[in-house]
């Protein structure tokens, strides 16, 4: 049995994970970065779009490495197949943002986190906590070297969707079936793309029940193509109604699959509380996740990079308690959370919407150039257009 | 006990994110249960490939 101490240990390499990390280590703290896998970034587990802004605010310059496609434009369709084009104007250089390569894109954050001074180990399962009395003092784990057990000052959980490290420590984190969608992909190649720069997203009960599915390009020949149904709603494996909606498209149908992936994203909202002695939990473990679009790179990186700064100063104050770390989750809050209830919201409308009334939205919305993706704009106009619909979406505005 | 099909289990977690008694562990190769496992069958309804059986315990 090996054994370490660091003052803070992260579980979990992916965008929080490897942000908390660098983060902490910025800051002087001496940090240790596990992963179970053997390959950062594999499997994908998600449809890979990622906005600009927050590549900008956390000071990470893109990398033609890990950007596979840039999207100008959002098209959403509707049941009958009405399209709504959104494009992007307002935005520097014209982006709404990447389609990333996540198996470079998270390489690269944990290189970023080891340039900062954190120690990475990959292939470590960590399959339980150290206890001191109540208090987390680190975590064991098993490694292709045998056993180990780290002793820390802080816990960052940053171990996804599955969040067992935040179970262990007595958080309810399981998520039920109204909280999750079960999403399934295929990276597919020999497609037509009509549009390069455009993210697509298709609307329907009865192609993607309580969910959506999309085709995010990456360039002119392939796409990541997926689905999302929402886990109550779900008569078959999500894959089952992916196969369906590529064998709808003619675009899609002659395609080649490259790769299957998938995975559960969470679309509760937040949990209640992120800290918890001195284990702080983060991105998709906490359920910092956007509930409307299931997207949640961003404020996973955000999240992460304000739990690293947080507990590697409290630790350099010498005062790690629940109170002084709960700064955490007074940050994050502030600066996502009112923004993730909004969307919490949105997706109660959404998913209370029948597929006429998707369709009447659309033809709402049809023909109008918005110059900014923002649900707020969205929402102004179909005040003028269609006031009837207004009184579902009022508890948005 | 849940059983998956390693064949077509693609390690993504969404059955253990979803197990209510936190039975399930994904590790990098396989994904399993432990004995606290109740058969309750959540993990098979939300798995996004249809790669989970549930077997009944032996007497």
């Amino acid at each position: 049995m090996k054994e370490k101490k660091y003052d803070v240990v992260v579980v979990g390499a992916g965008p929080a994970g490897s942000m908390a990390a660098r983060a902490a280590a910025k800051a002087g703290a001496s940090v240790l970065l596990l992963d179970k896998r053997r390959e950062l970034g594999v499997p994908v587990q998600c449809g890979e779009a990622l906005a600009e802004e927050p590549l900008r605010d956390l000071g990470i310059e893109p990398n033609p490495r890990w950007i596979a496609g840039e999207v100008n434009a959002v098209r959403l369709i509707s049941p009958s197949g009405i399209e709504v084009s959104i494009a992007e104007k307002s935005v520097v250089h014209g982006k709404v943002g990447f389609i990333l390569d996540r198996k470079i894109f998270d390489k690269h954050l944990a290189m970023l986190a080891a340039k900062e001074g954190a120690d990475v180990r990959v292939g470590t399962l960590v399959d339980g906590l150290i206890m001191n009395g109540k208090k987390i003092s680190g975590v064991k784990a098993s490694s292709f070297d045998g056993r180990m057990e780290v002793r820390a000052d802080v816990v960052i959980a940053a171990d996804g969707v599955v969040s067992r490290v935040a179970r262990w420590a007595g958080v309810k984190t399981a998520l039920k079936p109204d909280d999750i969608e079960s999403c399934a992909q295929f990276q597919m190649v020999g497609i037509d793309v009509k549009s390069p720069k455009v993210m697509e997203f298709y609307f329907g009960s009865k192609i993607t029940p309580g969910g959506y599915a999309w085709i995010f390009p990456k360039g002119e020949e392939m796409a990541n193509v997926g689905i999302g149904i929402l886990g109550s709603r779900m008569q078959r494996p999500a894959i089952e109604y992916l196969k369906n909606f590529v064998d709808s498209r003619p675009e899609l149908k002659d395609g080649r699959v490259i790769e299957i992936n998938g995975g559960g994203v969470p679309v509760g909202g937040p949990i209640s509380k992120t800290v918890k002695d001195n284990l702080l939990i983060v991105g998709d473990a906490a359920r910092q996740v956007n509930a409307l679009t299931g997207g949640g790179i961003d404020s996973a990186m955000r999240a992460g990079d304000i739990a690293g700064d947080v507990a590697a100063n409290a630790i350099a104050s010498g005062d790690i308690s629940e109170k002084r770390l709960m700064e955490y989750e007074k940050r994050w809050r502030e600066q996502m959370g009112k923004r993730l209830e909004r969307y919490l919201k949105a997706k109660d409308v959404l998913l209370s919407m029948t597929d006429e009334e998707l369709d009447k939205l659309a033809k709402a919305l049809q023909g109008i150039e918005f110059d900014k993706i923002s649900l707020t704009d969205m929402l102004k106009v179909l005040t003028k257009v269609n006031p009837k619909l207004l009184l579902k979406l009022r508890g948005l505005m | 006990m849940m059983k998956v099909d390693a064949g077509v289990c693609i390690r993504c977690g969404a059955c253990a994110s979803v197990c209510p008694v936190n039975a399930i562990e994904v590790a990098d190769v396989r994904v399993q249960a432990d004995k606290s496992c109740t058969n309750c069958g959540i993990c098979m309804k939300i798995c996004p490939v249809g790669a989970i059986i549930l077997e009944r315990k032996k007497v």
